[in-house]
């Protein structure tokens, strides 16, 4: 997980749509201070890169086969609280707004635009990044 | 307010929550392909040529192709016939088919077909084998669980194909529903994308070409779906 301020945010993408964790692959490692360590396309699969890999952050999408981005979360927040989580779904109706407000994970809507997948991917980074120091104090 | 008025009220509330809930299907079904198609097209210009020709222009096709598909179900299911395949029926290679089809769904989990040399008698042939088998299949796959097991049996003038997928005992009302257009599992909603035209689309095919489909629950778990078709 990094530390310094230099190094790059490490992004884990999850995600059932291989074009989709193909798409964001490129564009995010094109964002300057980001880098995708891995992807899944699962939320089990999600939790194992996590031990493994120990991202800073998680792009995690709401609707795959096996275990699905809401029980992913809840598991992730549970096991992994320093890992920020940004939700990325295709349709974001009351049911969803409503779960991922209860979970405090920002949500960003998919789009060719990568810039505010990114910049809610730097935003639950540093977060994190501050409650582990204030955990740590 | 009379009994006429309260049915008519309550009929125009259904109406009102399936065209939302079909909307919103539509928007989710086209919001990974459109995605894709800009991000990527936008991505041209910096890529390398290996990771473009290699990489980028598969991806870039595919997702055309997704949104070609999505606009003939939605045709299809609208009722708007034109995309229907017209003519005489044709012989179809059910192997082929089955094998085309599997290749589409894109899973990579197990699957066993058992149809020897079978062959079925639809119009357009063995694209519209394909287009009948594609749904029945991305369903088992999934929501399944284990191999997908796919054979061919049936008396002379018809061939029986069966599709039987394992998993948990089903909800027998999702079987029931399962063929009505824009209708989605409670599995579906909350693992996977998808318009909920497949199966509806593949009952239309079928019966066009005088068949029949039907799905039922094993006893144990998961379902089998049988196709009944003409033989050539």
């Amino acid at each position: 997980m990094s530390n310094g301020a230099t190094e790059p945010i490490r992004v884990l993408i999850v995600d059932d749509e291989p074009d989709i964790c193909l798409l964001l692959r490129i564009q995010l490692s094109a964002v300057p201070g980001l880098e995708v360590v891995g992807t899944a396309a699962e939320g089990a699969a999600a939790l194992a890169l996590c031990r493994d890999l120990k991202p800073d952050a998680v792009v995690m999408d709401l609707l795959m086969p096996g275990m699905n981005g809401f029980q992913a979360i809840v598991t992730m927040q549970a096991d992994f609280p320093d890992i920020g989580i940004v939700a990325y779904t295709a349709t974001a109706g009351e049911f969803v707004r409503n779960e991922m407000a209860r979970l405090s994970v920002p949500l960003a809507l998919k789009s060719g635009d990568v810039a505010p997948l990114a910049e809610q991917v730097r935003r639950v980074a540093r977060g994190r990044g501050m409650q582990a120091q204030h955990d740590g104090s | 307010m009379g009994d006429d008025e309260v049915v008519v009220a309550r009929q125009l509330a259904e109406v009102d929550a399936l065209r939302r809930r079909v909307l919103n299907v539509v928007g989710h079904e086209l919001r990974t392909p459109v995605t894709t198609l800009r991000g990527l097209a936008e991505a041209v210009p910096t890529a390398g040529e290996d990771e473009l020709r290699d990489v980028i222009a598969p991806a870039l096709v595919r997702s055309a192709l997704r949104i070609e598909r999505l606009v003939d179900d939605l045709l299809l299911a609208s009722g708007i016939t034109t995309v229907l395949p017209t003519g005489p029926a044709q012989s179809a290679d059910v192997d082929a088919a089955t094998r085309a089809a599997w290749a589409e769904v894109g899973d990579d989990g197990d699957v066993t077909v058992e149809v020897g040399g079978a062959t079925a008698a639809v119009p357009g042939g063995d694209p519209t084998l394909v287009r009948i088998l594609r749904p029945v299949l991305e369903n088992a796959a999934r929501y399944g669980v284990g191999a997908v097991v796919v054979r061919a049996d049936g008396a002379a003038a018809e061939i029986a194909i069966t599709v039987e997928s394992g998993g948990d005992l089903v909800n027998e009302a999702d079987l029931g529903l399962a063929f009505e257009p824009f209708y989605r599992g409670e599995a579906a909603v909350m693992t996977a994308p998808g318009l909920g035209v497949g199966l509806p689309i593949a009952r239309s095919l079928t019966e066009q070409a005088g068949g029949r489909i039907e799905m039922t629950a094993r006893s144990e778990g998961g379902v089998i779906v049988r196709l009944e078709l003409p033989r050539p």
